[in-house]
C-alpha cells in the first residue's frame, strides 16, 4: 500500500536484503524511480543488478561505515530519508538499517518515525525500513506492515559435494504483522538461480589454504 | 558605410589558416559590433559612425589595414556605401579601395566578370570558426554558408551566357539595356545587373555581439555567513533570470565569483543536469554548494555568470510514469551532497571487470519511461541471495582444519562462530599486471556459521591473511 511506512526485519542471513532487492527490482521494472539510503554503505551493485534492479533508476545514497560514528550515520540516514520523502515522485524509498545496532535504533525518538510516516502519507511512495529483529514495531506507520523474516527454522541450502559444493539458497519462514489483520505465516525460498552457471566458471583452488 | 576585409590566401597550415580566420573576425568585432561573416576569408563590418573616431572612410580603411598588418594578417580592404560594392572591390582590387557614395557602379565598371565567380567561391567556402570566434560573431545567420548577400547560384549560372555575348567587365554588363536583358534572362538577368552595379539585394543582417549573462554587486560592507548572502544573491539572480528569459534561454552552468576581503577570489561552478531559470532554485543551489565549500573570509563583491543553454520544453505524457523533475532532483542531490558528502549520492554503474564489487558512481538522471507490460520482472518473484558487502574487507581470524575453515571470528563486528557448512575454495585473481594496490589474488569460501549467518570469506594469497568480504542475506 503506497503512502505507508513498512519494515522488514530479521536476523543475519534471513533474506532481508533479498526481499529489499526484489522490491526495488519490481519497482524499477515498472519504470518507477526508487531510492536506497544505504546507512553503512553495504549495498553491492553487481548483486543488485543480478537481482533485477535497474541501477540507473536507483538513487543510491551512501553512508559511511564508521563504528565510532554509528549514531551520526543513523541520524544522517534519517535526514536523507526526510529529504527524499519531501522531494516526492519516488516509487519506493528503502532505509537500510541492517548493520545498525538495535540499541541505537531504539534510542531514536518515537516522533522520528511519525515524522517520516507523515512525510509520505498521501503520496505514491512506499517507505521501507530494513533492520534486525528487535528494532521495535514502532517504526511502521498506522497502515504499514512488518515482514518478519527468519524464524529459527530457516535453513541454508547447499548443493553438490566436496569441492563442487555451492550455496544454493535459503528457505525462510516469515510472517506479516499488522495492526488490522491477523499474522499470516508464509515461507520464502531464496534461490541463487545463477549459482550453478557462475560457480561452474569459478576455478577450484588446488592449494586451498 | 561598410568595410569589407578579405584575407589573402596563404600557404600556411590549415591550423594557422583557422587561427587567421578567427583573428579576422576578432579584428572586425573590435572595430564594430555589427559584423557579417561571408566565408573563410571574407568579413563585412558596418563602419557607420566610426568617422567621429577615426576620420573619413579612407582613414577608417587605413586603420583596419594597419591593425591587420600589426597582427600579420594580409588583407584587402574596401570601404563603400553598399556591402556588395565593398565585397566586389576586394575581389578585384589590391590594398585599400574606397568607393565614394553614389559612385559604386562607376568604380566597379572596370572589374572583370570573373570577380562574381571569385566572390561566389569565397562565400561558398563557408566559415569554419572555432567556438570563441563563433561566439564573437554570435549569429547563426552570419556564420551560415548561405550568407544574406551571397551571390545566388541561379544568377551565377547566367554568367556563361553573358560571357558568350562578349561581355567581359561589370561596366559592360551594367550598360546592357535592362528591358532587353529581362526579356532574355528574366529576373536573374536583372539581379546580375544589380550586383554588377554594386547594389545590395538584401539588408545587412548582422546581429549584436556576444551577450553576457552576468550580474555583479559590490557590497558596501563585507558579508559574512550564508544568510545575509542569500539576500544579495536574490537581488542578483532575479534580474539575471529575467534577462535570460527575455532571450529565451536558461542556465546550463553557473559560475559564482566571490571577491573576499583578503583580495582572494572564491570561485565555484555549478553544472545542472537540465536547464534552470528559477531564481529561487538557483539561489538554493548556490547556497547549498557554498555550505559545503564556504569562503574563507568576508565577501566584498559577488559576481554571478550564467552560461546560457536553450530553454527546456517539456511535453508530459499520461502514459509515462511521473519521475522527479530535473529542478527537484537538482535541489535534492545538492542537499544530499551537503549531508552525505561528495560522490556519495548518485546512480551506481557497473564496470567491465572481474574485480569483486567493482562499480562507479554516475550522475542520477532517470528518464521518464513507459510502464512495461512484462508479465515477469526479474527479481520481482524470484528471490536471490544478495551479498551485503563490507566495503573495506574486515580482517577475520579463521581456524583451518583438513583444508577448510572450521571457525571464523570477526573481532570488528563482535561476531563469528563455528563453521557448520562451507563451499569453496574458489580461486580469484586479476590485474596482476598492474600495481599491487589494484591487483588481487585470493581463495574465496562461503561459510555458514552455527548461528545461521552465511559469510563470504577469503584468504589473500599475497598477505596470507583472512578477510570477510560480506554477508549473504
Amino acid at each position: 500500500m503506497r503512502g505507508q511506512l513498512y519494515e522488514i526485519v530479521g536476523p543475519c542471513s534471513s533474506g532481508r536484503t533479498s526481499v529489499m532487492s526484489a522490491l526495488l527490482a519490481a519497482a524499477t521494472g515498472r519504470g518507477e524511480v526508487v531510492a536506497l539510503i544505504d546507512t553503512f554503505d553495504s549495498f553491492d551493485p553487481p548483486s543488485g543488478y543480478e537481482a533485477g534492479i535497474d541501477l540507473s533508476r536507483l538513487l543510491w545514497i551512501r553512508g559511511w561505515h564508521n563504528v565510532r560514528m554509528t549514531a551520526q550515520c543513523i541520524e544522517r540516514a534519517i535526514k536523507a530519508a526526510g529529504l527524499v520523502f519531501q522531494a516526492g515522485r519516488f516509487g519506493a524509498v528503502v532505509i537500510d538499517f541492517v548493520d545498525a545496532p538495535v540499541a541505537a535504533i531504539r534510542r531514536l525518538p518515537f516522533t522520528t518515525w511519525r515524522r517520516l510516516a507523515r512525510a509520505i502519507e498521501a503520496s505514491d511512495t512506499v517507505g521501507v525500513v530494513v533492520g534486525s529483529t528487535g528494532i521495535g514495531r514502532s517504526i511502521r506507520s498506522a497502515g504499514g506492515r512488518s515482514i518478519v523474516l527468519g524464524s529459527p527454522q530457516r535453513s541454508i541450502r547447499w548443493s553438490g559435494h566436496s569441492r563442487s559444493r555451492v550455496l544454493q539458497g535459503i528457505d525462510i519462514d516469515a510472517h506479516v504483522e499488522s495492526t488490522r489483520y491477523p499474522s499470516r505465516p508464509f515461507r520464502i525460498r531464496v534461490t541463487d538461480r545463477w549459482s550453478h552457471s557462475l560457480d561452474d566458471l569459478r576455478s577450484p583452488a588446488h592449494d586451498p589454504v | 558605410m561598410f568595410a569589407c576585409l578579405h584575407r589573402l590566401p596563404s600557404t600556411t597550415s590549415s591550423f594557422e589558416n583557422q587561427e587567421s580566420i578567427n583573428a579576422l573576425v576578432h579584428l572586425a568585432r573590435e572595430h564594430s559590433p555589427k559584423v557579417e561573416v561571408h566565408g573563410q576569408a571574407l568579413v563585412v563590418l558596418d563602419v557607420s559612425g566610426l568617422g567621429q573616431l577615426w576620420g573619413n572612410p579612407r582613414e577608417v580603411g587605413q586603420r583596419l589595414r594597419g591593425v591587420a598588418a600589426e597582427r600579420n594578417l594580409g588583407v584587402r580592404v574596401a570601404v563603400a556605401k553598399t556591402k556588395m560594392a565593398a565585397l566586389l572591390a576586394t575581389q578585384g582590387r589590391c590594398g585599400l579601395t574606397v568607393i565614394p557614395p553614389g559612385e559604386e557602379a562607376e568604380a566597379l565598371s572596370s572589374l572583370p566578370l570573373t570577380v562574381l565567380k571569385q566572390l561566389s567561391q569565397a562565400q561558398a567556402s563557408g566559415p569554419n570558426l572555432t567556438a570563441s570566434a563563433r561566439r564573437a560573431s554570435h549569429t547563426a545567420q552570419a556564420v551560415s554558408p548561405a550568407a544574406p548577400s551571397s551571390v545566388a547560384v541561379s544568377v551565377l549560372m547566367l554568367l556563361p551566357v553573358v560571357q558568350r555575348w562578349g561581355i567581359k567587365t561589370l561596366g559592360e554588363l551594367v550598360a546592357l539595356p535592362t528591358a532587353e536583358l529581362f526579356s532574355r534572362l528574366g529576373h536573374g538577368g536583372l539581379e546580375l545587373q544589380r550586383i554588377a552595379r554594386g547594389e545590395d539585394s538584401r539588408p545587412f543582417t548582422a546581429e549584436s555581439g556576444e551577450e553576457r549573462f552576468e550580474q555583479t554587486m559590490t557590497l558596501e560592507w563585507p558579508v559574512e555567513g550564508l544568510e545575509p548572502l542569500s539576500f544579495v544573491l536574490a537581488r542578483i539572480l532575479e534580474p539575471l533570470c529575467v534577462h535570460l528569459e527575455r532571450r529565451g534561454v536558461a542556465v546550463g552552468r553557473l559560475r559564482v565569483q566571490l571577491t573576499l576581503v583578503t583580495r582572494e577570489t572564491h570561485e565555484r561552478t555549478l553544472e545542472f543536469p537540465a536547464s534552470v531559470n528559477d531564481p529561487k532554485l538557483l539561489r538554493t543551489l548556490i547556497l547549498l554548494d557554498l555550505e559545503s565549500h564556504p569562503p574563507s573570509a568576508g565577501i566584498d563583491q559577488v559576481t554571478v555568470m550564467a552560461d546560457p543553454v536553450p530553454s527546456r520544453t517539456l511535453q508530459f505524457s499520461l502514459l509515462e510514469r511521473a519521475v522527479p523533475s530535473a529542478e527537484c532532483l537538482s535541489t535534492l542531490l545538492a542537499r544530499l551532497t551537503v549531508l552525505m558528502g561528495d560522490q556519495r549520492c548518485g546512480a551506481a554503474a557497473l564496470v567491465d571487470t572481474h574485480h569483486p564489487g567493482a562499480f562507479e558512481m554516475s550522475p542520477f538522471a532517470p528518464k521518464a519511461q513507459r510502464p512495461t507490460h512484462r508479465t515477469h520482472v526479474p527479481g520481482a518473484t524470484d528471490l536471490r541471495p544478495i551479498l551485503r558487502r563490507f566495503r573495506n574487507p574486515t580482517p577475520a581470524r579463521v581456524s583451518v582444519e583438513h583444508g577448510h575453515p572450521v571457525q571464523v571470528l570477526i573481532p570488528q563486528r563482535r561476531s563469528g562462530g563455528q563453521v557448520v557448512s562451507w563451499a569453496g575454495p574458489w580461486r580469484s585473481s586479476g590485474q596482476w599486471w598492474m600495481s599491487p594496490r589494484t591487483s588481487w589474488d585470493r581463495n574465496e569460501w562461503d561459510v555458514e556459521l552455527r548461528d545461521g549467518s552465511v559469510y563470504r570469506i577469503f584468504r589473500d594469497r599475497v598477505s596470507k591473511r583472512w578477510f570477510v568480504e560480506g554477508m549473504v542475506d
